[in-house]
């Protein structure tokens, strides 16, 4: 969207709520006080793992009972990212105080982005399968949680939403191309409403499985000793801008445009290939959007702050020189929460526009994968 | 919002009933069945053991860039389509390189057997007690991007894992972003491989047929699994007429809808939606769609819903509708895309591919099917038919591109 194309302009597209499960809290406020003053998520593993798992700390979501939200009926055969993804979903809803009936039901839609589904599901379905003597003898209940549209399908269930329903599974780019996709999706009228974000649930086979792939191309960082695993779920409800005047909501944001590309072709040196691959794409598009750098206050990071040789370090050497805006570093507080991660980030950077006496209206959000995949979005504060 | 027109300008198949477009095309025609034994996992314990396996496939001759040993077998089945597909399309791979040119795939259960490896390494060793390197390459979204670094292209790249119905939603994102002016060129379609849970789950579901899968007959028995990876180029209009490509089809438009009611049943209603907004995007009425290319998985729950959506949209009067996974099997995420081909293939030759296995129509159903024999015809629309779990449907519009360019 709001790409280099010099077509009619498209639907503008406004944030209009968001909902959130994470370690420093639950729900758009809880959660924005937490990023603003600091506060810690990454604790001393909870629970018995066995064998434990191979990291001292993780930001769990350690107090979040299912039940309590959504109800004890038809939540037995959900999963936890699941489950934290209704969650989520339903409280970005209720923050936008969007009514979905009947008759707008077929307008709103989800896009979620997970990077392997619920791993736990999928693997403990298949491990089934090996040791039974009878292969087959597997829960069919548990069956739809095995595929990777689990969470968003069950979303629109719980929600009863009926419009554009899509899972993009882009690795450590999940979150921030659900909300790309979704912010496209309004623009060119296919759907009116969309809740777009990203799910990811700790497991011991989550983290094990980062371990063994040498944190390399899954649970990203910049500094791999540092890696502390997090969980739970960032989600945007994003609307056309002139709906959501319409009905009077407040409009947090507007989400000005996005843009993605690939440099992981090249072996070695590729870190500078993607900075700068990933500068092009920002200039291009604060370019497209009429947006001047020193007009930007904020840029909400996937790697920490102390990388200094990270892909989105050297990019905002290229793109804003020594008049940087502020980096949000929503990681260091949650953990690496995979493909939650670019949604977090984007809540966070929302929290930092929208704080009291915010003189910055422009913020951007980056993700860059291991596997030399960037991505980038432009937000601008609502009114 | 106007848009660039977009065309199918190369198509790459692999598939249990050829490789490459020609053999792929042949086996339409001929109503080849590339249903047999699985032998790519044990089978020991399910009393059925048929499916569409791939035979005969060499990895070390499509990747050139990558160790193909180092990826997964989706991957691996990728980048052989993309290959086929760049070369059907009569583009160079070296001017692909370091182009802007897009990557999106739609897969099921993306590197799957990656993931069983893990499952036997941790029933076997502890979760702690072996080298699991490979689960570097576990990702669903490894696929796309191991096609990207297999060809050397660094436009978006995109995984979408709506299951059953993740080829057509690749493709209307590649449609998307070519008609928007966003990307040059795109490489899009699905990919998947046959996995132990894929068939121990519909096994369990009583979905599994015994022998042969036979979409809308009274004997039908269920579905088979397949696999298999279909791409497809597309590119726009004034581009490939630009390069005096071969066309074989347009791509007219798409349309989604959710379910929003059961994981796994699929929902009438919503699956009428589907096609009425592909049809409407398209800029199409009903009347016009020449041939559908049925979602067609062989089960009673599917053929019934699908038929009863189709007759409420063609108003009682629809046009042939056949199901490619009577040959295949269900391919998963690539079987839109697989499907797809066969519409492109539909549009560029005139021909409408078989529903094979058909012994007695199922009246409930009230189609035609095509049954067993590809019938020649000339055809204007097709419509490519997609359902997953998780309620996502997904429907693709293609037209032949002179018909198009007349209407306009």
């Amino acid at each position: 969207m709001g790409g280099p194309s010099a077509l009619s302009p498209p639907r503008r597209v406004a944030v209009t709520g968001c909902g959130v499960v994470s370690p420093i809290g639950i729900g758009r406020e809880e959660f924005a006080r937490a990023f603003l003053e600091g506060k810690a998520g990454l604790r001393p593993v909870a629970g018995d793992y066995s064998p434990p798992l191979p990291c001292a700390r993780a930001g769990q979501v350690v107090d979040f009972d299912a039940t309590r939200w959504l109800g004890k009926k038809g939540t037995r055969f959900l999963d936890r990212s699941t489950t934290l993804a209704v969650t989520a979903a339903g409280l970005a809803l209720k923050d936008g105080g969007l009514a979905v009936e009947e008759a707008n039901s077929p307008r709103v839609g989800v896009v979620l982005g997970t990077a392997m589904g619920s791993l736990k599901s999928i693997s403990d379905f298949g491990r089934e399968t090996l040791l039974y003597e009878r292969p087959f003898l597997v829960n069919p209940m548990l069956f739809p949680n095995t595929v990777l549209n689990s969470a968003a399908g069950q979303v629109a269930i719980w929600l009863k939403l009926r419009g554009v329903n899509t899972t993009v599974s882009n690795g450590q780019l999940s979150g921030l191309t659900a909300v790309s996709y979704a912010g496209r999706a309004i623009a060119l009228e296919y759907a009116d409403a969309i809740l777009a974000g990203g799910v990811e649930e700790l497991s011991a086979q989550l983290v094990w499985g980062a371990h063994h792939a040498g944190n390399r191309e899954f649970l990203e960082s910049a500094r791999e000793e540092d890696v502390y695993p997090g969980e739970g779920a960032s989600i945007l409800l994003l609307e056309e801008l002139q709906a959501a005047r319409d009905r009077a909501r407040p409009v947090i944001a507007e989400l000005l445009g996005c843009e993605s590309g690939f440099y992981g072709r090249t072996r070695g040196g590729g870190v500078t290939a993607q900075a700068q691959g990933l500068a092009a794409w920002l200039n291009r598009l604060m370019r497209a959007c009429d947006v001047a750098p020193e007009e930007v206050g904020a840029l909400s990071a996937s790697c920490g702050p102390e990388a200094a040789d990270s892909v989105e370090s050297l990019a905002m050497d290229i793109v804003f020189g020594d008049r940087r805006p502020a980096r949000l570093d929503v990681k260091s507080l949650i953990g690496e929460c995979y493909s939650a991660a670019g949604a977090f980030q984007c809540t966070a950077l929302l929290a930092y526009l929208g704080r009291p006496g915010c003189a910055q209206r422009y913020g951007l959000v980056t993700s860059a994968g291991k596997d030399g995949a960037v991505a980038c979005a432009l937000f601008k504060r609502g009114d | 919002m106007r848009r660039h027109r977009v065309v199918i300008t190369g198509l790459g198949v692999v598939s249990s009933i050829g490789i490459g477009v020609r053999a792929f095309c042949e086996a339409l025609r001929t109503g080849k069945s590339g249903i047999t034994e699985i032998t790519s996992f044990d089978t020991r314990g399910f009393p059925f053991r048929r499916g569409g396996e791939i035979r005969g496939f060499d990895p070390q001759h499509w990747i050139r860039r990558l160790d193909p040993t180092s990826i997964g077998k989706t991957s691996q089945l990728a980048i052989a389509a993309s290959r086929l597909a760049l070369d059907d399309a009569r583009i160079d791979p070296a001017d692909a390189e370091g182009s802007r040119c897009g990557v999106s795939v739609g897969t099921t259960d993306g590197e799957t057997l990656l993931i069983e490896r893990f499952n036997e390494d941790w029933v076997r060793h502890g979760l702690d007690g072996f080298r699991g390197r490979y689960m570097a390459e576990a990702p669903a979204g490894r696929i796309s991007v191991n096609v990207a670094r297999d060809l050397g292209l660094e436009g978006e790249v995109n995984t979408f894992a709506t299951a059953c119905a993740a080829g057509n939603y690749a493709i209307g994102h590649a449609y998307d972003l070519v008609s928007t002016g966003e990307a040059p060129f795109m490489l899009c379609g699905g990919a998947d491989s046959l996995s132990r849970k894929t068939f121990a789950g519909f096994f369990r579901l009583n979905a599994v047929a015994p022998l042969v899968c036979q979409p809308f007959d009274r004997n039908r028995q269920g579905l088979l699994t397949g696999e298999g990876a279909g791409m497809l180029l597309l590119e726009r209009r004034e581009c490939a007429l630009l390069r005096r490509a071969r066309v074989y089809a347009e791509i007219l438009g798409y349309g989604l809808s959710c379910d929003g009611v059961h994981m796994t049943s699929p929902d009438r209603d919503s699956i009428v939606t589907a096609m009425q907004r592909a049809i409407h995007q398209a800029g199409l009425r009903p009347a016009d769609v020449s041939y559908v290319c049925a979602h067609g998985t062989g089960t009673r729950l599917n053929d019934l819903t699908e038929a009863a959506a189709i007759h409420q949209v063609f108003a009682g009067s629809p046009p042939p509708v056949s199901s490619v996974k009577s040959m295949i099997g269900h391919t998963m995420g690539a079987a839109s895309a697989i499907a797809a081909s066969a519409c492109a293939l539909a549009i560029y030759e005139g021909f409408l591919p078989p529903t094979i296995n058909s012994v007695e129509p199922d009246p409930e159903c009230a189609l035609d099917c095509v049954p067993n024999r590809a019938r020649d015809a000339e055809v204007n629309v097709a419509q490519n038919n997609a359902f997953a779990f998780g309620g996502n449907n997904a429907i693709l519009m293609l037209g032949r591109e002179e018909w198009a360019a007349r209407r306009l």
